[in-house]
């Protein structure tokens, strides 16, 4: 071992030592650049913070003025609606189709392969991608249904369609991009067991229920997990799409901080929101990770 | 029959926009917004690729981007692989919290860092007036490790029986010899798919690179790609046109690492069964 | 190798003011590995010398004089100009000439697309390290407390009277300057002579009110194309509120009025034209505000409120088109839009002070205030140079009525409150999505209000 050199260090610390080193500069790395951040976020949080500098201590004020915010309640659930709908849509999406693309048929792969595109182009892209699609006047989408002789859609203008239109792109890019992560954890599921059902009588849905399921449980905790994390710190697409309105209806909580912050310029007001959402996402996850063990 | 249907229309839906993107990269700036709408233009007019990749400097931008992706890409890798091995294999005080710890750098959304990072790149002691801003270790350190690097490893190496590594261990192989010989080459797949994603989110950022880069010099592609967002219009075409210039590297690297994608995620579904 | 300008390298070079991987690049640009290893090998040999201070070059003609209290001082001036023009030749040029004349300052010109600038300028200002020049609207940075006054600068130079009196707005908070103007531009009327004449509806002059203007808007009722593209955005809506006469700040600037009785006019007969006579297009989220310049060039729409930015391309489209002023209010009585362009500021706590209102000083200097007009349809704020249109490539009619509209223009005070421009924000297009006006807009001046004050 490397301390071989060293008797003189307490054993303890030679025997975990190598752990140490192992987890040193990862750990160092995240604790400098993210997690020291995150506290002066909190120091922040304290004062009142504007673009000149700090204004004074003022305690939990910034606190007792969120409790306070309808818009931020109004931001939260956005996020919630936003998470649920496009985690929900994407994840069983990605499930679906995992189930399509891990058939044992021919050109099954190149599909696959095709399949993940959209997780290559940003965000951005592909919200102004959809943003052009969804126009009420010149849209592709708008087009299909005045020639169905239908009404266009005021996919993006009318505050219910808005999140609607929204939690359609994020699940659009959630189907592609856990597509991979699905298929495999479908096909390591062991064969015997579907084959032994088959036996026993049980049907496509009922193997799927009482196997498939069950056996991906875990990859299914972990895609929803990042699912969450990741909704909950999306501002890309709201920025192209439709910068949070119309009348707010598409305000995520990232969002709203950023409007805070970057435009408001209360940084520290921004920071206890911030905060808040951390405090949120934390509980969030650890009720998913809870469920999970059961 | 009716499964091919079934992915074909997926097909359409998952690619549809893109080639939308695509069209429209081909089309004159007055055939941009036409109605009725079309997908392609009648003439298409390639010399936008062309114009796209001088007016948003592509040539220099792409080698930031590059520089910035391939380090984060290492960084990730390796320091990823290590903590990982780490938490999954290795019994040592502190590991629950310190995991914890890692959990939550996942949780805090990076938007909200950016006054406290520049802050702290701007006074790295012992650096000229500017500290590590508008430098490339200025961009890359705050990523060079994610949670996500290290969550995927521990989980990854759930799935593989600890007699692999305490054979080699009772041989007398140290803990990097066994990091070395033999845990990387079975995680191999895990490690692809760090490669990957990590290529993937450094190539597309665009927050932090803005605000921490001021000499155009630096700038990385997604910047470059606004390059055609004007104040009273923006030249979609052009705008679309660099948008698939900037996607070809990660295709490539999609396309390159995508078999081990394949292969390994197996045992990843297994490995979360803990 | 033709292309690469070796007398104005080598002086770059011997004045120490290009850096060698500049140096290379351009090289390279020019003339590839040929003029890299060739004559330019002595020139990047030369590149890591020390220079001494150099003399000043002679200043062009119609530029300011040399300012001896910033000659011969080595300064590096941090510029921040807008991704889509700063390396245009008028500015490439200038940043030359003005190099030339002060050998020992150097030009650190960065860019950033026009949305994303505040952004970097306010990261600059709170990390402790402001620009020196940068462009956008300096009131609003005046306002905020992040730009130099430089109402001493002004004293100085003497030249107020040289600047259209409504672009010197853009530059004045609260009784002091902030920076100088650098270009205006403002809302004027675009209409389709064609699809006018196809409803037998008059096209509208300099004198028509917007009563008028909408009985005449109505013939395109039950048409397949719409009369009028609507917009929502902010900008654009405040300027239709000038033109009624409506202005959403107070006089003194300390607050707002956001539901005053002619701004709730103006933006009730905008947006009821949209959802309530189903006579304009529904307008584009903040992103696509440029759409209904497309609806008007693809002959969809028959009447636009937009800038001179849109008219290349409407040119370009074929449409046959004329422009006038916006309309007269509701009555035909007041004059009135929104001005837009920019101004350049100098960053608070600039060490470079002087210097940099010096370069601002050369921006617009009329030589290069032509260049603009001509080469970049960036319009004067210089006053004198409207008197002879064709000397700033504007002799085309269609302009006229664009050029008599400025005079009415006041800039979009309101952004100095960002709390203000987004309350006004989200009540215009509440209001364009079938809200009414005088319930939107209460609301948002009582949001506004709470946060800004009166």
């Amino acid at each position: 071992m490397i301390l071989q050199h060293r008797p003189a260090l307490p054993p303890a610390i030679r025997r975990h030592a190598g752990a140490y080193l192992f987890i040193g500069p990862a750990l160092v790395l995240l604790v400098v650049f993210n997690i020291w951040p995150a506290l002066y976020t909190a120091w922040l949080s304290l004062q009142d913070y504007g673009i000149l500098g700090s204004n004074g201590f003022i305690g939990l004020g910034n606190y007792a003025h969120v409790l306070r915010d309808g818009l931020f309640w109004h931001s939260l659930l956005v996020t919630s609606i936003y998470t649920i709908g496009s985690a929900a849509l994407g994840l069983a999406g990605a499930l679906a189709l995992a189930a399509l693309v891990t058939r044992k048929l021919p050109f099954m792969g190149w599909f696959r392969i095709l399949y993940f595109i959209p997780s290559v182009t940003s965000l951005f892209v592909n919200a102004t991608i959809f943003g052009w699609l969804f126009d009420y006047n010149l849209g592709l989408f708008n087009y299909w249904l005045t020639s169905l002789h239908l009404q266009r859609a005021p996919w993006l203008q009318d505050p219910n369609w808005a999140l609607f239109s929204v939690i359609v792109v994020g699940a659009w890019g959630g189907v592609s991009y856990n597509l991979p992560i699905y298929a495999a954890g479908l096909q390591s599921v062991n064969r015997d067991l579907y084959e032994a059902a088959s036996l026993d009588g049980a049907n496509g849905w009922q193997r799927f229920q009482s196997i498939t399921l069950p056996a991906i449980a875990p990859i299914t905790r972990y895609t929803v997990i990042l699912a969450i994390i990741g909704s909950f710190q999306l501002i890309a697409s709201i920025d192209a799409l439709t910068s949070g309105g119309p009348e707010n209806a598409t305000l995520v909580t990232i969002k709203y901080i950023q409007l805070q912050g970057f435009e408001f310029l209360h940084f520290g007001y921004a920071s206890a929101i911030t905060l808040f959402l951390l405090a949120f996402l934390l509980v969030v996850t650890w009720l998913q990770l809870r469920s999970g063990r059961e | 029959m009716v499964l091919y249907a079934l992915a074909l229309l997926a097909l359409v839906i998952l690619l549809g926009p893109l080639v939308w993107m695509f069209g429209t990269a081909l089309k004159e700036q007055s055939e941009i917004f036409t109605w009725p709408p079309s997908l392609f233009p009648k003439h298409w007019h390639w010399d936008n690729f062309v114009q796209a990749w001088q007016g948003a400097h592509f040539s220099r931008y792409f080698i930031n981007s590059t520089i910035v992706s391939l380090v984060s890409v290492v960084t990730n890798v390796f320091l990823g692989a290590m903590a990982g091995y780490a938490f999954a294999r290795l019994r040592f005080p502190g590991r629950n919290l310190l995991f914890v710890v890692v959990m939550i750098t996942l949780m805090v959304p990076n938007a909200v860092l950016i006054i406290p990072l520049f802050l702290m790149m701007k006074n790295v002691p012992f650096t000229d007036p500017g500290g590590w801003l508008n430098t490339y270790q200025g961009v890359i350190l705050p990523t060079a490790v994610t949670g996500f690097s290290i969550f995927l490893m521990r989980q990854f190496l759930q799935g593989i029986p600890r007699e692999l590594d305490q054979a080699a261990a009772v041989d007398g192989a140290n803990l990097f010899q066994v990091f070395w010989h033999i845990i990387l080459p079975l995680t191999k797949p895990a490690l692809a798919i760090i490669a990957v994603f990590t290529a993937l989110t450094r190539w597309n950022d665009y927050l932090w690179p803005l605000v921490a880069i001021r000499d155009p010099d630096l700038y990385t592609v997604q910047i470059g790609l606004k390059y055609f967002i004007g104040p009273y219009h923006a030249q979609w075409n052009l705008l679309m046109a660099g948008a698939v210039i900037a996607a070809l590297p990660m295709l490539l690297i999609y396309a390159l690492f995508q078999p081990f994608f394949e292969q390994s995620l197996g045992n990843l579904g297994t490995g979360l069964n803990e | 190798m033709d292309d690469v300008n070796w007398s104005e390298l080598e002086r770059l070079v011997a004045h120490g003011q290009i850096s060698r991987r500049v140096l290379l690049r351009r090289l390279l640009e020019a003339g590839g590995i040929a003029a890299v290893i060739g004559p330019g090998a002595t020139l990047l040999a030369a590149c890591g010398q020390s220079k001494a201070a150099g003399p000043s070059g002679p200043v062009p003609a119609g530029y300011p004089p040399i300012n001896n209290n910033i000659l011969g001082k080595k300064i590096t001036l941090t510029i921040l100009l807008a991704a889509d023009y700063y390396n245009q030749a008028p500015f490439t040029d200038l940043y030359a000439a003005f190099q030339k004349a002060y050998p020992d300052i150097k030009l650190n010109v960065t860019n950033a697309v026009w949305e994303d600038i505040p952004t970097k300028v306010k990261t600059a200002a709170l990390g402790g390290t402001p620009v020196d020049v940068a462009h956008q609207h300096a009131f609003v940075y005046g306002h905020i407390g992040v730009a130099e006054q430089v109402d001493d600068l002004w004293s100085q130079w003497g030249k107020v009277s040289d600047f259209l009196p409504n672009s010197l707005q853009d530059v004045t908070w609260a009784g002091h300057r902030y920076g100088i103007p650098l270009d205006v531009n403002c809302l004027f009327t675009y209409y389709n002579k064609d699809l006018f004449a196809s409803v037998n509806a008059m096209t509208p002059t300099a004198t028509t009110s917007y009563t008028d203007l909408g009985k005449e808007l109505l013939k395109f009722q039950g048409k397949p194309v719409k009369a009028i593209g609507l917009s929502n955005s902010a900008w654009n809506n405040s300027g239709l509120a000038r033109a009624n006469g409506g202005d959403l700040l107070k006089s003194d600037e300390k607050g707002v009025q956001i539901n005053s009785d002619k701004v709730v006019a103006a933006l009730k007969w905008n947006s009821e034209l949209g959802w309530k006579y189903n006579v304009g297009t529904s307008p584009a989220p903040t992103k696509r505000q440029d759409e209904p310049g497309f609806l008007f060039e693809a002959k969809q729409v028959a009447l636009l409120f937009s800038g001179p930015w849109d008219m290349p391309d409407i040119k370009k489209s074929g449409v046959n088109f004329g422009t006038t002023e916006l309309p007269k209010g509701l009555d035909g009585n007041t004059n009135g839009s929104v001005q837009g362009g920019g101004s350049l500021f100098v960053g608070k706590g600039s060490k470079n002070r002087e210097a940099a209102f010096e370069f601002m000083k050369w921006a617009v200097a009329k030589p290069n205030q032509i260049r603009m007009a001509k080469e970049m349809a960036r319009w004067p704020v210089i006053a004198d140079l409207y008197a002879d249109p064709a000397s700033i490539g504007a002799n085309d009619p269609a302009l006229t009525p664009y050029f008599s509209q400025l005079k009415a223009a006041k800039p979009y005070k309101l952004e100095a409150f960002p709390e203000g421009d987004k309350a006004w924000s989200d009540a215009v297009a509440s209001a364009y999505n079938g809200k009414d006006a005088q319930t939107v807009l209460n609301e948002a001046q009582t949001k506004a209000a709470a946060a800004i004050g009166g």
